[in-house]
């Protein structure tokens, strides 16, 4: 367990940066925080950091949207990323194909609002949590591995 | 020529027949069944369920139209189909019932993207008639849940995105601040509701990317920056309520309104289109139309009427028309090819 602050986005940039390095692709990003927490401006950057070139944009309406990546040192081909917000019961989220990149080395899965699917996501192996904080002088990432 | 246009990419089922004879239209039926009111309870969607309603409503919604339409399927001459975006569950039942009448049936299939039907929706207006007469180029804002976008267009067949939002789509602003305040969903109709006659410059917000100089919109900030002053607000009261709501939608128009000028006035247009879910929102469609008669002289303005901005099958076969009046040929054997795409990018 650990806590980050981040003052800025350009702060959130960095962090999301450095997790990118880590990830080697099968990993899940569970983010928990509330409205206008940094869920999507987190996602971005991790996005930017694995080099996607398009808008990544909010999926709350959508639910999923999946980005490919290009060219790759490592195997990882696309960065899927989730929104629960508007979700229900999230073996909902099975009719949307996710379980084919969950656990799927090739892909990193970043989910928002992943605590209203909290019970679901403890049958995959390398979640990772990051809760997210509004506080006085920007937001604290709160990161737990599971 | 009959065109049948079939939408289903989100929680409404479309069915439509339109004939058109020159630059005739008759709407010889287009019916909307609306699952709205099923996800009204926790503002949420329930992509299985959505699914599967569709598929109950899909036929015998398309029978009750043939029937009111007095045809048969051989007085059909192709079918359109939206197949994205939107919820992939929801799409795959719209394209797969149209494929498969398209290869019974045997009749072209078109595959129509929504955000180009929301577009084209400004086309038909009333039963029958002529069809609006646009000039061009022009200048299009598409408004909705999932998207908001600014596209010039040369005409019915040729568009391009000059700007997009970075974050959340307007709509979806619309609907995260209506539950920071607690209003329920969705929350496009019920703000601006409250809105009306309220103080809009009650509470100071920002107008995000306003002086970016290109034509992209942000409105992640804005739903933010709602939250924490409501947050700090002691008198959280129906009042406050309504002053809130009424300042958050004057941001949005503000935003809206003054790109959507600035791309007209750049790219020369003699036209502006406004279309989808939220070009229902009657400030905005008033501020817009104040504002292009006041700076864009000789620029006609065009808004949909208030039926055609929800979703609805008809837009779908008005564009599907344009896609196929010059080109049949070329979807004949369509439905072999056609694909779902949830993501799909004008
Ligand atoms: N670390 C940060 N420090 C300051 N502001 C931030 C930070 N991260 C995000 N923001 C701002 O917060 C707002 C909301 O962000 P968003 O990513 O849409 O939240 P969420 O997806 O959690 O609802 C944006 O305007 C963004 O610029
Ligand atoms: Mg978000």
């Amino acid at each position: 367990m650990k806590t980050i602050i981040s003052k800025s986005e350009q702060d959130t940039t960095k962090i999301a940066a450095k997790i990118a390095e880590k990830l080697k692709g099968g990993e899940i990003l569970a983010l928990e925080g509330d409205l206008g927490a940094g869920k999507t401006t987190f996602a971005q950057a991790l996005g930017h950091a694995f080099g996607i070139k398009k808008h990544i944009t909010s999926p709350t309406f959508v639910l999923m949207k999946v980005y490919e990546l290009g060219a790759q040192s490592s195997g990882l081909r696309a960065l899927i990323h989730v929104d629960c917000y508007r979700l229900d019961e999230p073996q909902e989220l099975f009719y949307l194909g996710l379980e084919e990149y969950l656990n799927n080395p090739n892909s990193v899965v970043v989910i928002e609002w992943a605590d209203k699917i909290k019970n679901y996501l403890k049958k995959f192996k390398k979640v990772i949590w990051l809760k997210i904080k509004t506080t006085r002088n920007g937001r604290e990432f709160l990161v737990v591995r599971h | 020529m009959l065109i049948l246009g079939i939408e289903s990419s989100c929680d409404e089922t479309g069915v439509a027949l339109l004939e058109i004879k020159g630059d005739k239209f008759r709407v010889l039926a287009n019916l909307v069944s609306s699952q709205v009111n099923i996800f009204k309870k926790y503002g949420g969607v329930v992509p299985e369920i959505a699914a599967r309603k569709h598929l109950d409503n899909l036929l015998p919604l398309l029978e009750k139209a043939m029937v009111k339409a007095k045809v048969s399927p051989k007085d059909i001459e192709a079918i359109g189909v939206v197949y994205g975006p939107g919820l992939i569950t929801s799409l795959i039942v719209g394209i797969e019932t149209a494929k498969t009448l398209s290869l019974v049936w045997q009749k072209p299939l078109i595959p129509v993207d929504h955000m180009k039907a929301h577009i084209l929706a400004n086309l038909v207006e009333g039963e029958s008639g002529s069809l609006v007469k646009i000039k061009y180029p022009a200048m299009c804002l598409v408004v909705s849940g999932g998207h908001t976008m600014l596209v010039s267009m040369k005409d019915e067949n040729n568009f391009k995105t000059v700007g997009q939002t970075r974050d959340d789509a307007v709509g979806e602003a619309f609907d995260k601040v209506a539950k920071i305040l607690g209003l329920g969903y969705p929350g496009g109709p019920i703000i601006s509701e409250k809105a009306e006659n309220a103080d809009k410059e009650f509470y100071k917000l920002p107008r995000p990317m306003i002086n970016s100089g290109d034509f992209d919109f942000s409105f992640s900030g804005l739903k933010t920056a709602v939250k924490n002053e409501w947050e700090w607000e002691q008198f959280k009261d129906k009042e406050n309520v309504r002053k809130m709501c009424a300042s958050f939608q004057q941001a949005c128009v503000d935003v809206l309104v003054k790109k959507t000028i600035e791309a007209a006035k750049k790219y020369g247009v003699k036209s502006i289109l406004l279309g989808g879910g939220v070009a229902a929102n009657k400030e905005l469609r008033k501020q817009l139309a104040e504002k292009i008669d006041l700076e864009l002289k000789g620029v006609k303005f065009f808004q949909p009427e208030l039926n055609m901005t929800t979703d609805n099958a008809l837009m779908v076969a008005i564009s599907a028309y344009f896609e196929y009046k010059d080109k049949p040929k070329n979807f004949y054997e369509a439905w072999k090819t056609i694909k779902v795409e949830p993501n799909l990018e004008l």
